[in-house]
């Protein structure tokens, strides 16, 4: 069973010629609709996040300037984002979004929540929006998770390195988050060394990969790297950064994924939580809208079992290296960490 | 106190980074000092290779010009983030910048808040001191 | 209505001429016109049919009743330093909006309430619109108002006047500030909502 976020309307929170526009939210839930799931199709009603809720993650004075500013009419907040009179109250809906379906699969105990939402959330850090990101519905949903003494496993295979959450949780031992991601690339971090602050070593977990990476790559460096150090953490809930600016279609980066390729990856990290019903699929980036449809298909017929057709999966492409390097990088952070500690 | 061999400045091609390279270039010019031109390539701007656009090596070459700074002083950093996070690691090595340079986002609507402000959240952040250069004169 | 209920608090005579029919946006004919003390009973009866959600937006509170006090002070303005207009369907009030000039200086705050069936058709802005108007003249030059942080109907209601709106976000509430000075946004505005007619009374229209 699926449960998704009924619709938000977010036609407001769009800027003329940006690719994070209404349509992609179009395009994922027609991906939803593609898997004719009938009954076992779930929506739960939208509520808008409460400043409490929010507040767990981002500075008040950040939301208080987001608020004003989108009160006054919105803009451009940097060369990247923008905000409309609308984004205001869009982000936060798109932030309870998030509440809300986590809220359903607890009461449920079953089944595989999706998250469609926009505008994404992961760039967002506690006091600045960036990246076309203005509230981190991911961190928000996780910090909900941790307040109520769960342990949580963010897995971000979005194309670009989620400053924001890692920012967030970067000395939070209870979350765990993995990212894969193009690099170089915005927003420039993500680096294999960057694992975590004192009072969380090895709870970040960075693995950079090359223009061009094909699925064998990221299907390795997720194994190999990450999957160790999850059995280990044990979580209880698994929350995925789902951007599907990873496929080769993609215009914001080049790397070369196909819908197969992340079929794979969700297969991987449905694995992953203790019990069923304690994983969620949140919407990131995406802006090719053919490719993020088949792929948000793809990958949600993954966690659910559902058999079909993906696009064939990839392989041979550059950064088998890179995945090698990375883990000795992070076992070289690691020790000097341990060190400096004693 | 070591001397201040090199000067980091933000350029995005707006006016009000132009204003701050004219002081930086001044300023380097008194005290022989290098300085790092830094563009930061947000997500929109993407480029697999990070290159100077065209149209920002030509408008500074124009001010170094003008203020006969030598050609040889000058160098770019065009790195992947936002312009806070890329100035910021210009602290670092291989930059090692003693001093960082950023206008001011001009008089307007959002002067004095955090949102989007480049200089004020390097304000809050930098380890090394900062140089905010105003963009006019303040309205009366 | 008895000329002289007016005159006691006001400070001018009744600005009568300030009256006028109006269309709203879904084509129903409602009246605008200045409040009048006597419209105490008129007020009573249009609070109690409030939703409480309209009624804490209005005044931070769930404030079930008008007291006495309260509807004398809401009905009995001087028409220079606190002004109100009501809007009226047949012989029930729909919309209420007024501003208050805070002493010794040229700000004002405004507020204003429709009722529930009628919100979102263009009456908010159309108070809003004759407030400002009238504030101008008297020499009023900013409207403030404070609301809740998520009262997108007020705050919307001042995006779409095309005046240019500073707003700052604390604690869950929202201070709005505008200049009411007519510009070419407001103005622009204003020639946007040409649905909105005035079919009888002064036009205000355009102002140097």
């Amino acid at each position: 069973m699926l449960v998704v976020n009924g619709p938000v309307d977010d036609a407001g929170h769009e800027e003329s010629g940006h690719p994070e526009r209404p349509d992609r939210l179009s395009a994922a839930l027609a991906g939803v609709a593609d898997l004719h799931l009938g009954d076992d199709l779930v929506e739960v009603e939208v509520r808008s996040a409460t400043r409490a809720q929010l507040a767990r993650v981002h500075e008040t004075s950040y939301l208080d300037e987001l608020g004003a500013f989108c009160y006054e009419g919105g803009g451009d907040i940097d060369q990247d984002t923008y905000a409309t009179f609308d984004s205001w109250r869009i982000a936060q809906s798109a932030a309870g979004a998030g509440l809300a379906v986590i809220d359903e699969l607890r009461r449920r105990g079953d089944g595989v929540g999706f998250v469609a939402a926009r505008p994404p959330g992961h760039h967002a850090t506690r006091d600045r929006a960036m990246g076309f990101c203005l509230l981190n519905n991911v961190a928000v949903a996780a910090a909900e998770l941790t307040a109520s003494g769960e342990r949580v496993l963010i897995v971000d295979w979005d194309v670009h390195h989620g400053n924001g959450t890692q920012s967030i949780f970067w000395n939070d031992p209870h979350v765990l988050y993995v990212s894969t991601h193009q690099w170089p690339l915005f927003p420039g971090s993500g680096g294999a060394r960057e694992i975590g602050g004192f009072d969380a070593l090895g709870r970040t977990i960075n693995i950079p990969l090359p223009a061009g990476a094909t699925g064998d790559v990221i299907e390795r460096a997720y194994e190999e790297i990450a999957a160790p150090v999850v059995a280990d953490f044990s979580p209880t809930w698994t929350l995925v950064s789902a951007g599907f600016d990873a496929h080769r279609e993609d215009p914001m980066a080049d790397l070369a994924l196909s819908s197969g390729d992340f079929a794979a990856l969700a297969r991987s990290v449905a694995r992953t939580p203790a019990s069923p019903g304690r994983l969620a699929l949140f919407l990131e980036g995406g802006y090719d809208l053919a490719a993020l449809r088949e792929s948000v298909t793809a990958t949600l017929a993954a966690t659910l079992g559902v058999e079909r057709h993906d696009e064939e999966r990839t392989s041979g492409g550059p950064g088998a290296d890179e995945v090698q390097r990375c883990a000795s990088e992070r076992a070289i952070a690691l020790r000097i960490a341990h060190e400096s500690l004693q | 106190m070591t001397p201040l061999q090199t000067i980091a400045v933000g350029f995005d091609g707006s006016p009000s980074s132009e204003i701050a390279v004219r002081w930086a270039f001044a300023t380097a010019s008194h005290l022989e000092a290098r300085v790092v031109l830094v563009h930061a390539v947000g997500l929109l701007e993407h480029q697999s290779r990070l290159d100077v656009p065209e149209e920002f090596t030509a408008a500074v070459a124009t001010i170094a010009e003008e203020l006969d700074f030598e050609d040889d002083r000058i160098s770019w950093l065009v790195d992947n983030g936002d312009s806070c996070s890329v100035l910021l690691r210009c602290i670092d090595e291989p930059v090692s910048a003693d001093l960082l340079v950023v206008g001011s986002r001009g008089q307007g609507v959002h002067a004095g808040l955090m949102l989007g402000s480049t200089s004020l959240q390097l304000a809050e952040r930098s380890t090394i001191p900062l140089v905010i250069v105003p963009s006019g004169r303040p309205a009366s | 209505m008895s000329k002289s209920d007016a005159d006691q608090w006001a400070r001018r005579p009744y600005p009568s001429e300030l009256s006028c029919d109006v269309v709203t946006e879904s084509g129903v004919f409602l009246h605008l016109r200045p409040i009048r003390p006597d419209d105490a009973q008129l007020l009573v009866r249009f609070h109690s049919g409030l939703s409480s959600d309209s009624i804490y937006r209005r005044y931070f509170s769930i404030h079930p009743e008008l007291s006495e006090a309260e509807v004398r002070h809401l009905t009995q303005v001087d028409y220079v330093d606190r002004f109100a207009f009501v809007v009226e369907d047949g012989s029930d009030l729909v919309g209420v909006g007024r501003f208050d000039r805070i002493p010794d200086t040229t700000e004002a705050e405004v507020a204003f309430i429709v009722a529930d069936r009628f919100q979102h058709q263009g009456i908010g802005l159309l108070l809003l619109d004759h407030l400002a108007d009238e504030a101008w003249s008297l020499g009023i030059t900013t409207f403030t108002a404070e609301t809740q942080a998520d009262n997108r109907s007020m705050m919307g209601v001042f995006e779409a006047s095309g005046f240019p709106v500073k707003a700052r976000m604390e604690d869950e509430v929202i201070t709005a500030t505008f200049e009411i000075r007519p510009t070419d946004e407001s103005r622009a505005s204003r020639a946007r909502r040409k649905n909105r007619i005035q079919v009888s009374g002064r036009r205000r229209g355009d102002r140097a």
